[in-house]
């Protein structure tokens, strides 16, 4: 009698028993078909949620070519900077929870939709970016300060898109608060980072698989229309929603958002060339991390769980160029960084000059 | 008779701050100091090699052809660079009860001109030329605007620049500055000098 059945000589990963990762939780890893590599020359750009953020860090240190098209000027201390959020992602849109944020990030910047909120002010006279709330520590000081810096936000956004290869988006949320009157999505409810909440005005959206699989598609084929050639990677983000506003538990909140957006990532890579879903959520959820992978708050993702995803991306995904983060890398010193510190000097000289022939 | 201690900063004065041991040396009932004053010049007396420009809550003139940059950044990068200046206030402040009062630094000028002899630190460095003006007194403002949050913040009266001492356009008069378009000159202090004796009775 055969023993013959469709298991047989399947591949290991493909039986749960024979998963190294039961005795030894870092030697997991479910990737197991990468559809391309990246090369150390493909300008990689990042978006997404909060977990987005790490994937950002990584790239930026691990000899891949993270594309940033929006920088700080040289003048602007680099601590500042960092904390203004530039090098966070590619260009400063902050975090991007929902693909309808990024749909709709990329119909503002190239001029297909104007919503009707442009800014909110606080009773302190601060001014908010509705879109990018929390994209500076004190807001902007006038409405017209922030025009202008969303018109510099808006031309690297369509530089990031005609410039990269690779498209690395982590899906956050499903949870999105929308302006009835033009659909405008923001990425956090009016009234926590700024403006007033309005029930008049804005309302809960949920967004559905056919939703976001919508979304998705519509953004690929944004992107490739302008630039063909760009290979897209989504990851879900593993860390659960901080809030609902759905009159229930939060888990089952962050049950249904990341099972949407899971099975919504599957459709679309298995819908579009070239198109990857790499499973970081699966890495730091899955059992054989024994929940190790959260930090105290079991929310927060901790740094070892990071570097596991991390350093999975980088055996699939990167070439012999890619190796985990040199710890004493330093930019090289611009022009104008070089000219502040001289110039700090030359005023120094100048003051004490002064002070003693004037 | 009242006792007036004046303070600036030390010559050399990275990183060194006041000592409590001072209160030792001065008793005095009315303190006037002129803590840095030269920060925002760092960013903006020379072009820098990347052009830029800013607006503020009362400046909205933008010239496009440069980069621009966020209000915030530049309030904060300075804010930074003046830390040494703030924090000796801070202490000044700590250290004695009388009435203290930071004295501005002088409003920025126009431009230089033929009879301008500057200081020789700045040989070498004008291939890029002098910052626009406009810009130089927006930097001005934020610096000032920044010293202003921090007095009222300890407490400390903020003396601003005469108001003789401006043309019409806010620059610092020509005839207040001699060599070095930075600094007042002594008719600059005279005004200054007027403006505390009628201010505060001393």
């Amino acid at each position: 009698m055969s023993k013959a059945h469709p298991y047989v000589g399947a591949p290991d990963y493909q039986i749960w028993k024979k998963e190294p990762g039961i005795s030894h939780p870092e030697a997991f890893d479910p990737v197991t078909h990468a559809s391309f590599k990246i090369q150390k020359s493909d300008p990689v750009v990042t978006a997404g949620s909060c977990f987005a953020q790490h994937v950002a860090r990584y790239l930026s240190t691990s000899g891949f070519n993270f594309l940033v098209t929006e920088k700080s000027h040289p003048i602007v201390h680099a601590e500042v900077a960092e904390k203004s959020n530039y090098g966070t992602f590619s260009a400063r849109y902050g975090n991007i929870y929902t693909a309808r944020q990024l749909r709709q990030l990329l119909e503002r910047a190239f001029g297909l939709f104007h919503p009707i909120e442009s800014s909110w002010h606080l009773p302190s006279g601060v001014t908010i970016d509705p879109f990018r709330p929390q994209i500076q520590e004190s807001g902007f000081i006038s409405t017209r300060d922030l025009l202008l810096d969303r018109e510099v936000h808006f031309e690297a956004v369509r530089n990031a898109v005609s410039q990269m290869s690779v498209f690395v988006f982590t899906l956050g949320l499903t949870e999105c608060w929308e302006d009835s009157r033009d659909g405008a999505v923001f990425p956090l409810a009016p009234g926590v980072a700024g403006g007033e909440f309005d029930p008049s005005i804005y309302r809960l959206r949920n967004c559905n698989l056919e939703e976001i699989v919508t979304d998705l598609d519509w953004c690929i084929s944004f992107i490739r229309n302008i630039n063909p050639g760009v290979r897209f990677l989504f990851t879900v983000s593993p860390v659960p929603l901080n809030a609902t506003a759905i009159d229930r538990h939060v888990f089952v909140s962050t049950t249904y958002s990341k099972s949407a957006l899971r099975v919504a990532a599957e459709q679309i890579c298995n819908s579009h060339e070239l198109c990857d879903y790499f499973p970081s959520f699966e890495i730091i959820t899955s059992p054989y991390a024994r929940g190790k992978y959260y930090g105290p708050d079991c929310r927060s993702v901790t740094e070892s769980g990071v570097a596991h995803v991390m350093r999975l991306f980088l055996k699939h995904y990167g070439e012999d160029c890619c190796h985990t983060a040199p710890s004493n890398y330093l930019s090289p010193e611009s022009e104008t960084q070089k000219y502040i510190r001289e110039m700090d000097k030359v005023v120094e000289v100048l003051c004490d000059e002064e002070r003693i022939s004037n | 008779m009242v006792n007036i201690a004046v303070f600036f900063d030390p010559v050399e004065r990275k990183n060194k701050v006041l000592r409590p041991e001072i209160t030792d040396f001065f008793q005095p009932q009315q303190i006037f100091c002129t803590f840095g004053g030269s920060e925002h010049n760092v960013f903006g007396l020379l072009e820098a090699p990347k052009l830029f420009d800013f607006v503020t809550d009362i400046h909205n003139d933008y010239d496009q052809r440069r980069q621009f940059v966020p209000y915030q950044l530049i309030e904060k990068t300075l804010e930074r660079a003046m830390r040494g200046a703030l924090t000796n206030l801070s202490r000044l402040r700590e250290f004695y009860s009388c009435p203290i009062t930071q004295i501005c630094t002088p409003p920025a000028f126009s431009s230089i001109d033929d009879t301008t002899v500057l200081p020789t630190v700045f040989q070498g460095r004008l291939q890029l030329g002098i910052t626009p003006a406009p810009i130089r007194q927006k930097l001005h403002y934020v610096h000032t605007r920044i010293t202003r949050f921090h007095c009222e913040r300890l407490g400390v009266n903020f003396l601003p620049p005469p108001e003789t001492a401006t043309d019409s356009q806010g620059y610092l008069r020509r005839e207040l500055w001699t060599k070095d378009p930075t600094h007042g000159n002594r008719e600059y202090g005279k005004l200054v000098l007027n403006q505390i004796m009628e201010i505060y009775d001393v």
